[in-house]
Formats: C-alpha cells, sequence, structure tokens
C-alpha cells in the first residue's frame, strides 16, 4: 500500500500475520524506519518538533516510566580537553564508537572498554560485554588478561555470545532494562544491519529509564558517510595512534599506552557550548591504564601537524 | 512370538513358535523384535503416565507401574482411572491391560496372570484370588517355575498352603519373598523413573490448548502457585522443569535453571517465555510441536535451595521505593536474573566470565565458565605496566603472516597481515614463552611474542614459532592478538 502525501512518500508495512503485540523479533522489523527517516530528511522543523512531543507524550503515557537521574562523568582528570568539548559523560545513553578502517577495530575496542571503565569507576555494577559470534571468530575474542591490563577489573566483566544480530540486540536490551550493569559494551560487527532507527529509539529508551549507558561499537567506516541521526549521546570515531616512545634500555622505541585518534562525528547533546566543534577534526588522546583515564596528546600541536586529515586518504 | 490383538482373534497366542502360528495362519505378517525400540516406547509410556502421578516406574520389559495412592480420586476412583489409562493407551494405538491392587507385586500378577482388574484390599479376599494365579506370578525365574511345576505346584494355592521351611530350601526364599510382598506383609517401595520433585504444581485441561500465549499464561499461573508452595517452605527454586503433556500422548520437558534461588513467579514465566523464544528460534514451524494441544501442563521446581525470606523482604522493599537507586542485594538479584534470562535464550554457555588458570600458556591462560555456576575462583590480573602486555582480542587460531626480520631470531622488520602490509615502527620483545611439556604433547614449540606496533598505530601481538636452528630451520610468524 503506498500513499503519495506531500512530496514525501509513506509507505506502510502490509499488516503482519502473526500477532501484532508480540511480533517475533522486533528488531526483524525494518519497515516503519524508512517512513521515519524520510520524514526528518524532508519535514519542516514544526513539524518534527510536533512528531517529537507526541512521541514523547506516547511513551510517557505508554510505559509510564520514568527516566532515571543522569550521573555525569568526566572522562579524563581536570582540564582534559574533552570535558570541556563535551561536557563530560552521562549515564544512561547510547554511545557508539566505530573504527575509522578495518586495521582501527582493536583501537576502537580498547576505546570502547575505556569508556566503559569511565562508567564502571563510579558505579559497583558488572561491565557486560556482548558480541556476536561472527565478530568473535573473525576479529578476535575477548581476553581476559588484556583486559585487565587495559585497566578494567576483569572480575567485574560479564561476556555474552549471542548467535545472531536480532539476539544480539535483545541480550543488549535486556541489559540496559535491568539497569544493574555499570556499562555495557556491545559490539555489533555483523549485527549492526539490524541496528535501525527502531532498535536505536528501544536502546535508547531502555537506557534512558534505567540510567545504564551502552557503548556499540559499530563496524569500520560505519561513519564515513552520513547516517541517520539516533538518539545514541555521542558518536566516535576511532583510529590508532602511534604510541612509540624512546626506550630507556633499547636503541629501539617500544609500544607505549594506547593513543585514540578520535573525531567526535557527533558531539553529545548536553553541552550547549557544542555549537561550532570541529566533527572533522581528530584529536589524538592518551588512555591511562595504569588510573583509568583519559588524558591529551603531550602536544596537540604535535599530533595535528603530523597528518590529521590525511589518514583516511592513505589507507 | 508375540501377538497383537488382530492375531490372538485368529487364535493365535504369545510364546507360539513361528512356524506353528504360519501354520495357523499363513498371511502372517512378522515383524522382527525391536528391543531398543520397545524400551524406547515404554519410557515414552511411563513419561506420560506421569500425568496421573508423579510416581511412576519403569517395570522393564513390558510394564509401567504407578504408585496411585492419593491420587485415584482426582480421576474418579480406581475404576474410572484405570479405564481412562486403558482407553487413552488404546488411542495411542498400545493394548495396555492394567490392574489395581493394594501392593505392586500383586498388581503386577493380576494385570499378567488373571482377568482381575480390581483387587480387593482385605486380606481374606485378595488370598483367594492370589491363591487361584499360577506360580509364574510371582516373578521366579523360568527354572525355577519350571522346577515347581515338575514338583506339582502349579499354583500359588499350592505353595501357600504347603509348609514353608522345605519349599525353601529347595526353590528359594524368594517364592515367599514375593507371595509375602503380594500380600502385603512386607513392603516394597516403587522406585519412580524419575526423582519425584518436591514442588509440583499441574494444571488440567479438558481441550488440549495449543497456542503459545496461553500456554505462558498457565505457565505464570503455574509459577505463582509454585512460588507460593515454595515460599511456605522457606526455599528457592534452582532448576525448573515444566512438562507439556500432549493429547496423543506426547510429552514434552522444558527446562530452566537460575543462578539462584528463585521465588519470583514473573522472572520464572520470564524465564520460560525465553526457553521457548529460544526453541522458535531453531524450528521455525512451531517451537512445541503442539500438534492436537496440550492437556496437562505441570510445573516443577526439580532442585531447590534454603532461600532467606529476609533476602525476599529487601527486594521487595527495593522495587517499592522505585528504580531509582538500587540497593547492592538488589542489584545482585537484578543481575542474577539478568543472567538467568540470557542464558534462558541464548543457552548457559554463552554468558560467560573469565576465570584466571594456573597457566602461562596464552590460549590457557583464562577459560571462560559459565556465570551461572557461581563464583569464579580467581579472576585475571594483570601487572600494571608502561604499556598493556597482553592483548584486547586474541584470535583463536592464530593467524600466520608473512614478516620479514633481519636476523633470524630477531624481531619483524615488516609483515603481512590479512593482505595489508604493516611497517613495523616499535617493538618489545622477545617473550619467550615455553610450552607446558609436562601437559602438552611435545610437538609443540616455543614462541617467542612480540609486541609490534606499526607505523600508523595499529598494535599487534605477534609470535615467532620455533627456536631457530634448535627447534626449527624456518620459524614461522603469527598475529595472535590485537593491542589497542
Amino acid at each position: 500500500m503506498a500513499i503519495q502525501a506531500g512530496g514525501v512518500f509513506f509507505w506502510s508495512p502490509p499488516p503482519t500475520i502473526d500477532s501484532p503485540a508480540q511480533p517475533r523479533n522486533l528488531y526483524e522489523n525494518k519497515t516503519r524506519t524508512k517512513v521515519l527517516h524520510l520524514m526528518s530528511a524532508s519535514g519542516s522543523p514544526e513539524r518534527i518538533r510536533f512528531l517529537r512531543e507526541t512521541l514523547a507524550g506516547l511513551e510517557q503515557a505508554g510505559g509510564g516510566m520514568a527516566a532515571a537521574p543522569v550521573r555525569k562523568l568526566a572522562f579524563g582528570r581536570e582540564g582534559f580537553s574533552f570535558d570541556r568539548l563535551l561536557g563530560g559523560l552521562f549515564s544512561g545513553g547510547l554511545y557508539e564508537a566505530a573504527p575509522a578502517r578495518m586495521g582501527d577495530l582493536a583501537a576502537a575496542t580498547g576505546f570502547a572498554l575505556a569508556l566503559s571503565t569511565r562508567f564502571a569507576a563510579s558505579h559497583d555494577g558488572p561491565i557486560l560485554w556482548m558480541s556476536d559470534e561472527f565478530s568473535a571468530c573473525e576479529n578476535g575474542a575477548p581476553y581476559g588478561p588484556g583486559i585487565a591490563a587495559h585497566g578494567l577489573d576483569a572480575a567485574r566483566l560479564v561476556f555474552v555470545r549471542a548467535q545472531g544480530g536480532p539476539d544480539l540486540l535483545w541480550a543488549v536490551e535486556e541489559a540496559l532494562r535491568c539497569g544493574a550493569p555499570a556499562a555495557i559494551v556491545a559490539d555489533l560487527g555483523s549485527a549492526a544491519r539490524h541496528f535501525d532507527l527502531v532498535a536505536a529509539r528501544r536502546l535508547t529508551q531502555a537506557a534512558r529509564i534505567s540510567g545504564a549507558p551502552a557503548i556499540l561499537l559499530h563496524p569500520a567506516g560505519a561513519f564515513s558517510r552520513p547516517q541517520a541521526q539516533n538518539g545514541a549521546r555521542m558518536r566516535f570515531e576511532i583510529c590508532a595512534r602511534p604510541s612509540a616512545a624512546p626506550a630507556q634500555h633499547s636503541i629501539r622505541p617500544v609500544p607505549g599506552p594506547a593513543h585514540f585518534g578520535v573525531r567526535l562525528a557527533k558531539p553529545g547533546v548536553e553541552a550547549g557550548r557544542m555549537t561550532g566543534l570541529d566533527t572533522e577534526l581528530t584529536r589524538t588522546i592518551i588512555w591511562d591504564h595504569r588510573h583509568g583515564f583519559f588524558r591529551d596528546a603531550l602536544s596537540l600541536a604535535v599530533s595535528a601537524a603530523s597528518g590529521v586529515g590525511d589518514r583516511r586518504d592513505s589507507a | 512370538m508375540a501377538a497383537d490383538a488382530a492375531a490372538r482373534r485368529l487364535g493365535l497366542t504369545p510364546g507360539l513358535s513361528l512356524t506353528d502360528a504360519r501354520a495357523i495362519a499363513p498371511d502372517l505378517d512378522a515383524v522382527e523384535h525391536d528391543e531398543s525400540a520397545q524400551a524406547r516406547r515404554l519410557a515414552a509410556i511411563a513419561d506420560w503416565a506421569r500425568r496421573f502421578t508423579p510416581l511412576a516406574a519403569l517395570d522393564a520389559p513390558d510394564g509401567v507401574m504407578l504408585d496411585i495412592s492419593g491420587a485415584s480420586h482426582l480421576f474418579g476412583g480406581d475404576e474410572a482411572l484405570l479405564r481412562d489409562i486403558e482407553q487413552r493407551l488404546a488411542r495411542q494405538g498400545v493394548t495396555g491391560i492394567g490392574a489395581v491392587a493394594s501392593t505392586p507385586e500383586a498388581a503386577w500378577a493380576f494385570a499378567r496372570y488373571s482377568r482381575v482388574r480390581l483387587a480387593p484390599d482385605e486380606e481374606k479376599p485378595l488370598l483367594r484370588l492370589v491363591c487361584a494365579l499360577p506360580v509364574a506370578a510371582l516373578r521366579l525365574d523360568a527354572g525355577t517355575v519350571a522346577a515347581l511345576d515338575r514338583a506339582g505346584l502349579k499354583c500359588i494355592g499350592d505353595i501357600h498352603l504347603r509348609p514353608r521351611a522345605p519349599i525353601a530350601a529347595r526353590f528359594g526364599e524368594k517364592v515367599f519373598g514375593t507371595l509375602d510382598a503380594m500380600l502385603g506383609k512386607t513392603r516394597s517401595a516403587i522406585s519412580p523413573r524419575f526423582e519425584s520433585p518436591a514442588y509440583i504444581v499441574e494444571r488440567r485441561f479438558a481441550d488440549g490448548v495449543a497456542a503459545r500465549a496461553q500456554i505462558e499464561d498457565s505457565i505464570a499461573a503455574l509459577s505463582i502457585e509454585l512460588c507460593r508452595m515454595l515460599e511456605s517452605h522457606g526455599e528457592g527454586a534452582r532448576r525448573l522443569c515444566a512438562t507439556l503433556f500432549r493429547v496423543d500422548g506426547a510429552v514434552r520437558h522444558i527446562h530452566a535453571g537460575a543462578s539462584r534461588p528463585l521465588r519470583d513467579a514473573p522472572a520464572m514465566a520470564r524465564l520460560f517465555h525465553e526457553r521457548l523464544e529460544a526453541a522458535g528460534k531453531t524450528r521455525d514451524e512451531d517451537p512445541l510441536d503442539a500438534g492436537y494441544g496440550f492437556d496437562v501442563i505441570r510445573l516443577a521446581a526439580t532442585a531447590v535451595d534454603p532461600l532467606d525470606p529476609v533476602q525476599h523482604m529487601l527486594a521487595q522493599k527495593g522495587k517499592a521505593q522505585g528504580d531509582l537507586v538500587l540497593s547492592d542485594a538488589e542489584r545482585a538479584a537484578r543481575m542474577s536474573d539478568l543472567v538467568d534470562r540470557l542464558g534462558a535464550r541464548l543457552g548457559v554457555r554463552r554468558v560467560m566470565r573469565f576465570e584466571a588458570q594456573d597457566t602461562h600458556w596464552p590460549e590457557h591462560a583464562v577459560v571462560a565458565t559459565p556465570v551461572a555456576e557461581g563464583k569464579p575462583r580467581a579472576a585475571p590480573v594483570a601487572a600494571m605496566t608502561e604499556a598493556p602486555e597482553r592483548p584486547l582480542r586474541l584470535f583463536e587460531n592464530p593467524e600466520p603472516v608473512e614478516a620479514i626480520a633481519s636476523v633470524p631470531d630477531g624481531p619483524p622488520v615488516r609483515f603481512k597481515w590479512r593482505r595489508l602490509m604493516h611497517e613495523v615502527a616499535a617493538v618489545e620483545g622477545p617473550e619467550r614463552i615455553s610450552p607446558e611439556w609436562w601437559k602438552q604433547e611435545a610437538s609443540a614449540l616455543t614462541r617467542d611474542y612480540f609486541r609490534i606496533e606499526d607505523r600508523e598505530g595499529q598494535r599487534f601481538w605477534l609470535f615467532r614459532e620455533g627456536l631457530y636452528a634448535s627447534e626449527t630451520a624456518r620459524p614461522r610468524w603469527y598475529v595472535h592478538g590485537l593491542f589497542a
């Protein structure tokens, strides 16, 4: 059934045969997304505001669940640039990270785990690592000693291996609704194609109500092309950065603590001052795994000079 | 030879030889006896019979014993129950002969060697009936039966009326042992097919229910009853089993486990919901295979642990206060609920935590154990060095790379992994890890591990397998993991 309406092409899904109250899996239902997406692309600001309010009203009436209070945390110690730029980290929302290129997946993993460590620092709950079967085989499975060496309390880590995209997203939503975990890291992998706007909305709502944060790890290059704006608080594109430091006892340089090149693809909505923030700039930060916070690379000027913008071209 | 109902009408009797039978009925269908199939069928029937009483015992090779004390009145008395069972079996295509008696031995004997279906409870009439039975009804081996027969002792009455000592001396004590048990002078218990769980609730339906929503509703209602029973005994369920009895006799068990003693009815119902969801994924057409529907749904707590009532109170209080601030106990309870739910849907072995092992071999340094199994002994810890010494992601199978090293036992200068060339910019190593010769087979080679950073900043955990010259002439290189 197709209706031509005001230049926007609506397509309503055919009525499902199995019980509409409980479709077999919500994450396999992709049709509604299209409508929402087209609306936001061509609708006027008033219309979008109206829809937002309607949605909020529906959600209040339907769920009736109040949002958990938002905790504000810091990326790093006082004066860290991201805290100034983004206003800090906030519980109860979605964070998205994606590697810039295939080879940066480990760096993005490290960044996601580092974020979860920040969330877990002021919370006693466990940290959940959820991944798809395929991703664990293809990109390596999380390794306990390595995670401990990265600064995470491995005793608090629970890892879940789902058998497919819908199952993984279901597990993330269940974990978010539960409210007990300090943070949830989801390695979406092949499940990313199931993560549409409906799924994002469901996860955002779950996170808002329980106050738990989820960090979603997208496949490489997910943010290189323009993306639909889902409800995620922040979106980071990560690449690995040289960390080599001259060694004390060796002529060769040795690898140092993890250096990340972070592009703020979507700065937070909380920070009013993010207007004018350059979303194309890649900033280099260091994860201090011994103390569990981020810090700026020693000299921003130097790292900026050493080829910031041309990294994707060289790939 | 055994004979079915049609064969009996032709005048064939069990025990006849096949050639004799063929002489009577030339166009006879003879089927080879399949012992294992019969055993499976009998086990299924015993399982099915548990719809009448939880105490159902397999009585190999051809019987099922039910302890119906306290259960028969639910079905309108012994006679009605017996008729019900025989009719239901007949509908399943099984010719069953049943008998009710006050002792298992007597019931066994009457079902097989007499037309008596409802044996009296009083001693005198029972004795009269028992005495008329042939000696084979004492469940003796064929040799003893033949010997008794040769001695002219054809029926139980012949034995019962004679002095015991000479018969016992000649034919064994078992003759009287069974007789006494049959008459109720000594006791014997039915050994049930499954351990009968302490907590059972069930629901019966006049017509079979087939819709999944209805089945889940029934399970939810049953969990409330079960929780009430558990609460009055101060216990919580660790393992649950929902048994669905299909109208045509098939039985389906659904098991669910809980990582802590569970006495929360909605949580129980959710566990079964996830189990059904998971079942629906593997078998698309009909997860429950409901057919004509289920007419009995039973929920049992098959393993229970004491559950402190205080904990329950705390959980209640936490809920009343709202979800804003979670106490530690409430958080732990919610987490184990989550673990159970994930385990029920995805499988218990997909919700894991790391447990450190006392070994330095990288693949074995940590094992994953299901969270549902309880507290781990030791979580992995790492020395906090300048840079992490172990990778975040480890490949289950190290991936071979083409590496070029300046000297055979030195670090690589560049390497090619997944069709991409990486120029080494920084190296730390080697970290030599020798195989545990006391555990593994001798073929494992020593590994020299290097932490490597390429010019882009990507970090790898490479190793060279085999010591140059002493172990191998051409050491091979592998990527084993990736650092952040």
